[in-house]
């Protein structure tokens, strides 16, 4: 490895709306080196990478690439500079055959000539070949790991001498991340530079050179992988306060809210379980474990092709959300923006949104009830907003958060699903959070929590189940809650007989 | 302190007037409003006979029939879909009732299969966009076309009289010296209007244009509901179409082509948008008057109709823009 400096990250300042995202961050990335980004969701990271590569502006500092500042302004710019970034969500053509989107993205338009659609490069051509990936196939046809090492080959082709990897491995397999790191270290070996953004830690022990923390858009240092010990670095992501982030847990009565028998699916096989009343039930597993699709489908709102589901202790068919929502099932759903917001509509309409009829007369809607219901809400869970006719999109995605909570309050659900509650909230308002949902579980609700976050799902859950591509892979339940057993279920390694899941889905 | 519990309820109600005006002139209703006024001053001026009894009455029972439609595409566009076959389904409705009573001589007959016709075409659209999930924009498309030509075949090409008296005479009748037309529209409308503001089953309409996928995740039927908008449009183009035939004595398979993108138009300048969750009957209805507005003004003034259409597109556009500076003010 050489010393020399290819991209120095210099005082960088973001802020969006009232979050800071991204507080005075400096650091240097070597040549040659593979450099993680580490930090939980929400530590800035992803800000970090869309700055780099001109997605979004910084409001202050400088990044400078190879000795001269880099003043791209957009995301082509910035690619011409000779950044290139292979992102989570994946930006090849589906239509297209390999061959074509490789070559579409190596000659710049600005050249006026006709794209040929079999030439690769030498480069991008040998990685396809190791990995047995046929440059004619088309895109869609590929799975998801496939998918990246083609965006690989492509930055490849360009020449490309640093490579950005934002969190590559969130919808792989275990083995298809095997595949990527192999590439990786091959892509070392040509002294291409690698930034490995990051929140797992096994994975960034495994491949990173150093390693760079940020915590709440602060830079908490750079350490070298070969010197360091895991427990420091998460110390470094989640800070000192973890202690207090949880609420005490309290434990269930044994009075059962929802029983799961056998439950079959689009995305989930022969899943069984039991959800009592007062507990916080916490999902563990992968990014396309099916743990979304079990309970979108339990919500009604997705498909089941065999097996019970039982509600108070009858069994019964929930066909739509609609139903779900009368049998007292509330859902939270992962994507605050796409299903659970109203962004055009204010906090008032957002808040009552699932309990009209209970806002309403018997044919008009209720006006002082539905405004007096969510000022309660507001002041139960602190919601900071200027009036409750405001607009949802001015609120910050804490504060997004609650409202969703307010809302399913309001229709007093004997059953709550949330999915990925705290995903993209700073700090402060993941503990509130995790205090209302303690709160709500004190109060008798069944808590479902579907979270990818370690910390979180083994601060919170009285009992976890971790879903492994569509099973149920281990129920933990006491000291059985630990990190390593957490692990080693979500990748689907069985440290207990099957059997014991049978016996707890009793 | 009784002095200055006064002068707090004094204070308090000049802020609650203050709220009332600035609530008033936040809202495109009221921006149009006065536009409409501004033009009837200007058009009475400029001709005396643009406020006669006579023009009047027949401008509005011939828009007021429109207004039914209107309501239509207004709640499909709430719902965030819209419907090209309006104007093919009209004429449809009336070549199917003129046909029907031509041939058999029964009134009642043929008003029931007209209605039949429209809430049909209506229904059909909607299972194509909500059932087999296509666009509305192919499906509505596709049934125009086939609207449009059934027309022809059921007409064989020609305008099919209308010889019963009774429904002419009905629809063309004043009642305390308005047209009934008018009368009929303008209870409707009102109804509509508070409906559709107030009660809880219209306001599942907007989650439902806002965010469809978000509002099914509520528990709002969504598809449901929009099949159920998309069979209303029906009726209403069922209605339309049945009272322009009797009015104009006689059903024929060219007329209200176009007459879906007016519809639009007027809907959009009256506040309403093609992003869904927006719009009000009583802006819609004034989009209405207005545009209706703008042409008999150009009779009067003397402005080739050639100009209409260059005219009522420069509105709509300026609706829109209007509408971008009004989210970016609130943004």
């Amino acid at each position: 490895m050489t010393q020399d400096i290819i991209l120095s990250i210099r005082n960088i300042c973001k802020r969006f709306g009232g979050t800071q995202a991204l507080k005075d961050v400096s650091f240097d990335i070597l040549k040659g080196e593979v450099h993680a980004v580490m930090g939980e969701n929400g530590a800035g990271k992803s800000t970090l990478v869309k700055i780099i590569s001109a997605v979004v502006a910084k409001d202050t500092g400088s990044i400078i690439l190879n000795g001269e500042e880099l003043t791209a302004k957009t995301p082509q710019e910035s690619r011409a500079a000779g950044i290139n970034i292979v992102y989570q969500e994946l930006s090849l053509s589906p239509f297209l055959t390999v061959g074509e989107n490789i070559s579409a993205s190596s000659s710049p338009m600005a050249n006026f000539k006709l794209m040929n659609p079999t030439y690769l490069d030498e480069e991008a051509e040998h990685l396809l070949n190791i990995n047995n990936i046929d440059p004619k196939t088309e895109i869609r046809e590929l799975g998801v790991g496939s998918q990246q090492i083609v965006e690989i080959a492509g930055a490849l082709s360009r020449k490309c001498r640093l490579l950005i990897l934002d969190e590559p491995t969130s919808s792989l397999t275990t083995k298809e991340t095997d595949d990527l790191f192999r590439i990786i270290e091959i892509l070392k070996k040509r002294d291409v530079t690698v930034i490995y953004i990051s929140h797992k830690i096994n994975e960034v022990f495994r491949i990173a050179d150093r390693i760079s923390v940020l915590k709440d858009g602060e830079y908490m240092g750079t350490v070298e992988r070969a010197d360091t010990k895991q427990d420091t670095i998460i110390n470094l992501m989640v800070g000192r306060d973890i202690k207090d982030m949880y609420p005490t847990k309290t434990g269930a009565e044994a009075k059962c809210a929802l029983e799961v028998r056998n439950l079959s699916g689009d995305g989930f096989q022969d899943v069984s379980f039991t959800l009592y009343r007062g507990e916080i039930l916490g999902f563990a597993g992968l990014a396309g474990a099916g743990r979304t699709e079990l309970f979108t489908a339990i919500f009604g709102a997705g498909r089941i092709t065999a097996g019970k589901v039982i509600v108070d202790g009858k069994e019964e068919k929930i066909r739509n959300p609609r139903e779900a929502v009368r049998f007292g099932i509330g859902y939270l759903p992962e994507d605050r923006k796409e299903t659970g917001l109203f962004l055009e509509m204010n906090i008032i309409e957002n808040t009552v949104a699932a309990s009209i009829d209970a806002n309403s007369g018997r044919l008009f809607l209720n006006r002082s009830r539905a405004k007096k219901n969510t000022l309660d809400m507001v002041e139960r869970m602190r919601i900071k907003l200027g009036t409750i006719q405001d607009r949802i999109y001015n609120l910050s995605g804490g504060n997004q958060q609650k409202v969703l909570l307010s809302r399913w309050l309001l229709v007093n659900p004997k059953v709550l699903i949330v999915d990925e509650p705290t995903r993209g909230i700073d700090v402060g308002a993941k503990q509130e959070v995790y205090h209302i949902l303690r709160e709500l579980a004190n109060n008798d609700i069944a808590v479902v929590m579907i979270s990818s976050e370690v910390p979180e799902i083994l601060g919170m859950s009285d009992r976890i189940i971790t879903m492994y591509h569509g099973k149920v892979s281990a129920v933990l339940e006491g000291d059985e809650r630990n990190e390593n057993f957490l692990a080693q279920s979500i990748v689907g390694v069985h440290h207990k007989a099957p059997g014991h899941i049978e016996e707890s889905a009793q | 302190m009784g002095a200055n519990l006064v002068v707090e309820r004094k204070r308090d109600w000049l802020s609650m007037l203050n709220n009332l005006f600035r609530k008033i002139f936040q809202r495109r209703e009221s921006f149009i409003f006065i536009l409409i006024i501004a033009m009837m001053i200007f058009l009475s001026y400029k001709s005396p006979a643009f406020l006669s009894y006579k023009n009047f009455m027949a401008l509005v029972s011939n828009e007021a029939i429109k207004g039914f439609v209107l309501t239509g595409v207004l709640l499909l566009l709430i719902t965030r879909d819209f419907d090209l076959s309006i104007g093919s389904g009209m004429a449809l409705v009336g070549v199917v009732m003129a046909q029907i009573i031509h041939q058999t001589g029964n009134l009642g007959l043929g008003l029931l299969c007209g209605l039949l016709a429209g809430l049909v075409v209506g229904f059909i659209n909607g299972v194509l966009v909500t059932k087999l999930k296509l666009a509305s924009f192919i499906a509505t498309l596709g049934s125009m076309y086939m609207a449009r030509s059934l027309c022809n075949i059921i007409s064989v090409g020609k305008g099919v009289p209308v010889e019963n008296q009774a429904i002419i005479t009905f629809l063309n009748s004043y009642f305390l010296g308005f047209p009934v037309a008018f009368l009929v529209m303008l209870f409707f409308g009102i109804i509509m209007s508070v409906l559709l503001g107030r009660s809880k089953h219209f306001r599942r309409l907007y989650y439902t244009g806002v965010n469809e996928k978000g509002a099914m995740m509520v528990g709002i039927s969504t598809s449901k509901l929009r099949l159920l908008m998309f069979s209303f449009s029906g009726l209403m183009m069922a209605v339309a179409g049945i009272a322009y035939t009797g009015m104009l004595r006689s059903a024929v398979p060219t007329a209200f082509t176009g007459l879906e993108m007016k519809l639009i138009a007027m809907a959009v300048i009256g506040g309403s948008s093609l992003k869904g969750g927006q719009g009000s009957v009583l802006g819609a209805l004034l989009g209405l008057i207005l545009v209706t507005l703008i042409g008999n003004a150009m009779t009067i003034i003397g402005i080739s109709p050639q100009w209409e259409g260059a005219i009522l597109g420069t509105i709509l556009i300026a609706a829109a823009i209007l509408d971008i500076f009004v989210q970016k003010k609130v943004e």
